[in-house]
């Protein structure tokens, strides 16, 4: 209150305080209005961070854009720039199948673990697994590629594929074998789905380890199980947690570089198969810059690439955000 | 009279801390026992071995017997749900479950595999029981977080015997309400003796004499004194308890 009072007086009127003691006071002001002041612009630099990536990549991307339509650019599924053909659907696709793939395989498991970590183990288990997952999910993503390579990669080609083509593969399309190398959307997959997996327990298990012990003693004093108990939290505190962290793994897998373009084929086509070689977006930026300088255009697509890649995530992201809103205001 | 708690030989221990020292005492059934004493003698820690909740702690130990109904709830045959189903518990806090006014309520009856149609009318009894019903009747699909301090001390305590426990702990359960919520709850504790067999901690003197047919007063993990609370206030048996109701020490 007294601070309130001293600041609604004019400045000659706190005359009755030592000349000292107003200094110290305007050093103080001066320094709350300076860290006022210095953390909005730090908070403001990343949202005009945001906008200077997205703007930057638009204007680069604007050559090809008056030449072609957008939604012929996303939706042809031909990419032959030394003849004029930018068509990104194989890619766009190729992400989405990858990413779907990762999220198919990782999820379930990733979501149990968290839940199993927060709700169940006992400190001292905690205390031993707790670390092993920071390392996993600190682990750089070129050691989960050449593990991919080396370890991922032959299971397909020896064991998953052989077994999946000889069966399933007969009568449904998505696993017949159509390329024998194993470079294919389904070790991409289980490469993501490993170095997702890391993340969405540590989210899932900080997310429901945040809600109030309370609400299990409330429903346990009522007779409630364990189970009956993780239930009621995770469905109706946890969720949007739970959404969360699988929003923050669809978004670190959609945008994974380096691993998957050791691991999946990189092969232009939409693919059909999980032994489909595939060409995700972040691939194909990522091969494709250094050798795009003859061709004109060239440059101007792969800038509507990485632009669309930016805006898939954003709008991921966003939808998420609104869901997780919309599902904590319910309570 | 009937005991329909009876605690033997307590021993309760936070690592090498020892909490409760050698807790023998028999609850009187359908009254109101309050657990009186200083902050940090031991008396939440006690209300909740009554239920089995302070196992939740990992670094608690007990040893000693809880017999309710003759059956030692410690006993590793006993199925803790049943027991905790059979002596509810109302919290210091309000703490309603993220869900609609009418869902909290109707948890408990639900898990415990009541049908809808029963449900429904066990949600309204146990509402009317604690003068809720006609505040909330119009809005028992809103959010119970909508509901006020006192409101929602209410719902707890309608959840809390919508599952027909025999006995009702409550700890510190006006602490935290504002006077005219804490008067309300208190009032309620009062209807509700002689229907459960009620035991309640407090750190609130006053409160005690108000409620209590029974009174324990503990200090630093032992039970220091008990009886009645009629001679427990105006006879105290020991300097200790004499000079903890005179307010010269705690």
């Amino acid at each position: 209150m007294e601070i309130s009072t001293r600041e609604a007086l004019p400045v000659g009127q706190s005359e009755t305080k030592p000349k000292s003691s107003r200094r110290v006071d305007n050093r103080r002001l001066m320094k709350d209005a300076l860290a006022r002041r210095g953390l909005f612009a730090a908070a403001i630099l990343l949202i005009v961070l945001l906008f200077f990536i997205a703007g930057l990549l638009f204007v680069r991307a604007l050559p090809i854009l008056r030449d072609y339509p957008l939604v012929q650019l996303l939706t042809s599924v031909k990419w032959r720039p030394t003849h004029g053909e930018f068509g990104l659907a194989p890619f766009v696709l190729g992400s989405f199948a990858v990413t779907l793939v990762a999220m198919a395989l990782a999820v379930v498991p990733a979501v149990f673990s968290g839940i199993y970590l927060a709700e169940y183990t006992s400190a001292k288990r905690r205390s031993l697994l707790k670390p092993i997952l920071d390392l996993l999910a600190g682990i750089p993503s070129v050691v989960y590629g050449l593990w991919g390579v080396l370890f991922v990669v032959p299971l397909i080609r020896e064991v998953i594929a052989p077994w999946l083509g000889g069966t399933l593969g007969q009568s449904i399309p998505l696993f017949a074998v159509t390329n024998p190398s194993g470079y294919s959307l389904l070790a991409g997959g289980i490469v993501l789905a490993i170095m997702v997996f890391p993340l969405m327990v540590a989210v899932t298990d900080e997310v429901l380890r945040n809600i109030p012990q309370q609400m299990r003693e409330s429903t346990l004093a009522l007779g409630a199980t364990r189970w009956e108990t993780t239930w009621c939290v995770v469905r109706h505190a946890g969720l949007p947690g739970v959404i969360a962290a699988v929003v923050l793994a669809f978004s670190r897998a959609f945008g994974e570089t380096l691993a998957i373009i050791m691991v999946i084929g990189n092969t232009v086509q939409i693919p059909r198969s999980l032994f489909d070689a595939a060409y995700p977006l972040p691939a194909l930026i990522a091969n494709a810059y250094s050798e795009m300088m003859s061709v004109p255009l060239y440059q101007s697509a792969l800038m509507l690439a990485a632009l669309v890649l930016m805006v898939i995530v954003l709008v991921f992201n966003i939808v998420a955000r609104l869901i997780i809103v919309r599902l904590s205001n319910k309570g | 009279m009937q005991h329909p708690l009876s605690v033997k030989n307590l021993n309760v221990w936070y690592g090498a801390q020892h909490a409760l020292k050698d807790i023998n005492i028999d609850l009187p059934a359908r009254q109101i026992t309050a657990i009186i004493g200083p902050s940090g003698c031991g008396k939440s820690t006690f209300l909740k071995t009554l239920n089995r909740l302070l196992e939740l702690n990992e670094s608690v130990r007990i040893e000693g017997k809880v017999m309710v109904d003759g059956e030692n709830i410690y006993d590793p045959s006993v199925d803790v749900t049943d027991i905790r189903t059979r002596i509810g518990l109302l919290a210091q806090k309000p703490f309603p479950l993220p869900m609609s006014i009418y869902d909290n309520v109707a948890y408990g009856m639900r898990i415990h595999g009541i049908k809808n149609g029963s449900v429904e009318n066990g949600v309204q009894e146990a509402l009317t029981s604690v003068g809720l019903w006609e505040e909330v009747s119009g809005r028992l699909k809103a959010p119970a977080t909508g509901l006020s301090g006192g409101q929602q001390q209410r719902l707890c305590l309608a959840r809390a015997i919508a599952v027909k426990p025999a006995v009702l702990l409550c700890d510190e359960s006006t602490a935290s309400l504002d006077p005219i919520s804490a008067q309300g709850i208190e009032s309620l504790l009062m209807d509700l003796r002689g229907q459960y067999t009620l035991v309640i901690v407090t750190h609130n003197i006053a409160q005690a004499r108000r409620l209590a047919d029974y009174v324990m007063f503990m200090w630093l993990g032992e039970l220091v004194e008990h009886g009645p609370a009629q001679t427990f206030f105006n006879e105290p048996q020991l300097p200790l308890t004499q000079a903890y109701l005179a307010r010269k020490i705690g």
